[in-house]
């Protein structure tokens, strides 16, 4: 069967299904059409719920298991709702309420960033090797959900660290708002939210409270959300490392 | 060296120290290149490249000293800011976007009016700007209503200078820079005590980066 996934669905319901092709619906994949998604959702919209609405209409999909509670987000519950009533497609909707927390360490580890979420996000559905990972000493903190576009976090160095709801990912427990809104003291974080999202507002007053960066995308990465995290990182630099200011 | 924005390009000849400002547009339409640039469209006409807030920290720097202060460029497209306590980082952020195209809305609706704006007397009343298009909509809506239009431009230059206030944290005191340091009633509809640096602080902070070869 080829399953489509919302969110982060509880252990015991994605083992059911194991042995079955997974597909993340988050994802903004080369083929994610999101003007598809336009025949349901308004224009302006946020781009990772576009996305799954983009792809449920792409793939051929046999079922969609859809985390749609306060473990996901307002906008994802109301969307499995346009699903569930206009799709043809068999769904299962679940709130994960799990409250035991596994090990973070992909989130601590010195993979670069980009690693470290496509790892994330494959940890959802699979069984990931974490034994050779090392821990990294921070110099920055990421905060905040799967980017619809993942090139924001080239412009990371390895030493960051995860925040925010995809560290919940990582340790199983994506309702823990209280794990959702630690980040580490003195650590210069990036607060990222994707725009139209209603995690702005925890992005928002968290970057305010710890002195970090509160940044909004909408869709893909501009310039000039760019040129500011860039500017972010050289400002809290730990050390001087030759010019990275010149670009 | 160039700091070529969205609207105006800033250009320092160090050979000769001498400063000018030229038109983007026309900038494009040139063979110009700079050794070293920053802006908006720098990429366009500079090899090596420089971020334009690390540019205005630096130049702050250079102009202002090491000590404690907060810095805002106003520009055509955006607002940007660097707050340094002791010498030292403290906070910055930047707003290219939501809230922003706040200068060249002025300078569209000079156009638009043939009015000088700089030369207006300070409006009591804000306007109320959310951002410089959304403004704009509130504009032609006073003016339909016979609200005089000296008036309402006034109001408008202070609604945007009411979200730049608030956008800095509402400081006591900060130092400008940008073009709209040439506009008298923008710096008068502040709430707060404002410096003037000009418009070529970036320009002085790229000075630093210009010998060092690195990429």
């Amino acid at each position: 069967m080829k399953i489509g996934i919302v969110g982060v669905p509880p252990q015991e319901i994605l083992d059911r299904y194991k042995g079955n092709e997974f597909i993340d619906l988050d994802t903004l994949f080369d083929f994610t059409d999101k003007t598809k998604a336009e025949k349901y959702l308004p224009k302006i919209y946020c781009a990772t719920i576009k996305s799954i609405i983009a792809n449920a209409l792409t793939l051929k999909l046999d079922l969609i298991i859809f985390d749609n509670g306060y473990s996901k987000c307002d906008n994802g519950r109301f969307v499995s709702e346009i699903l569930r009533r206009e799709f043809d497609i068999p769904m299962i909707t679940t709130q994960n309420n799990a409250t035991r927390k596994q090990p973070q360490i992909i989130c601590e580890s010195d993979l670069e960033l980009r690693k470290k979420f496509d790892l994330i996000v494959d940890s959802v559905v699979k069984d990931v090797d974490k034994s050779r990972l090392k821990y990294v000493e921070p110099e920055y903190g990421f905060w905040g959900v799967p980017p619809n576009d993942f090139s924001i976090l080239d412009l990371f160095p390895k030493e960051t660290h995860v925040f925010g709801w995809a560290r919940c990912m990582e340790a199983k427990v994506p309702a823990d708002l209280e794990l959702e809104m630690t980040v580490k003291e003195d650590l210069p974080t990036v607060f990222y939210a994707q725009a139209f999202c209603s995690k702005n507002s925890l992005a928002k007053y968290l970057a305010k409270k710890h002195n970090g960066l509160y940044v909004e995308v909408d869709d893909v990465l501009d310039n000039s959300v760019k040129s500011k995290i860039e500017a972010y990182l050289y400002l809290n630099r730990k050390k001087e490392k030759g010019t990275r200011a010149i670009l | 060296m160039g700091d070529v924005g969205t609207s105006y390009t800033k250009i320092l000849d160090t050979d000769r120290g001498e400063h000018r400002v030229i038109k983007t547009l026309e900038l494009l339409k040139s063979d110009i290149r700079f050794h070293i640039a920053c802006g908006h469209n720098a990429r366009l006409r500079a090899d090596r490249v420089v971020n334009e807030l690390i540019a205005l920290e630096e130049g702050s720097r250079r102009l202002i000293g090491e000590g404690s202060f907060l810095v805002v460029d106003v520009g055509s497209r955006d607002i940007k800011y660097v707050k340094l306590r002791d010498g030292k980082y403290e906070e910055m952020d930047w707003n290219a976007l939501c809230g922003a195209t706040l200068g060249f809305s002025i300078e569209l609706l000079e156009r638009h009016f043939d009015v000088n704006t700089s030369t207006l007397e300070k409006a009591g009343q804000s306007l109320g700007v959310t951002c410089g298009v959304l403004g704009m909509a509130k504009v032609f809506d006073r003016i339909s209503e016979g609200c005089e239009i000296s008036n309402v431009l006034a109001g408008f230059v202070k609604g945007i200078a009411d979200n730049v206030y608030r956008f800095i944290g509402e400081p006591e005191f900060f130092y400008l820079s940008g073009g709209l340091c040439n506009n008298g009633l923008f710096i008068k509809s502040f709430d707060c005590k404002v410096k003037p640096l000009g418009r070529f602080v970036p320009l002085e902070g790229l000075r630093k980066f210009e010998d060092t070869g690195a990429k």
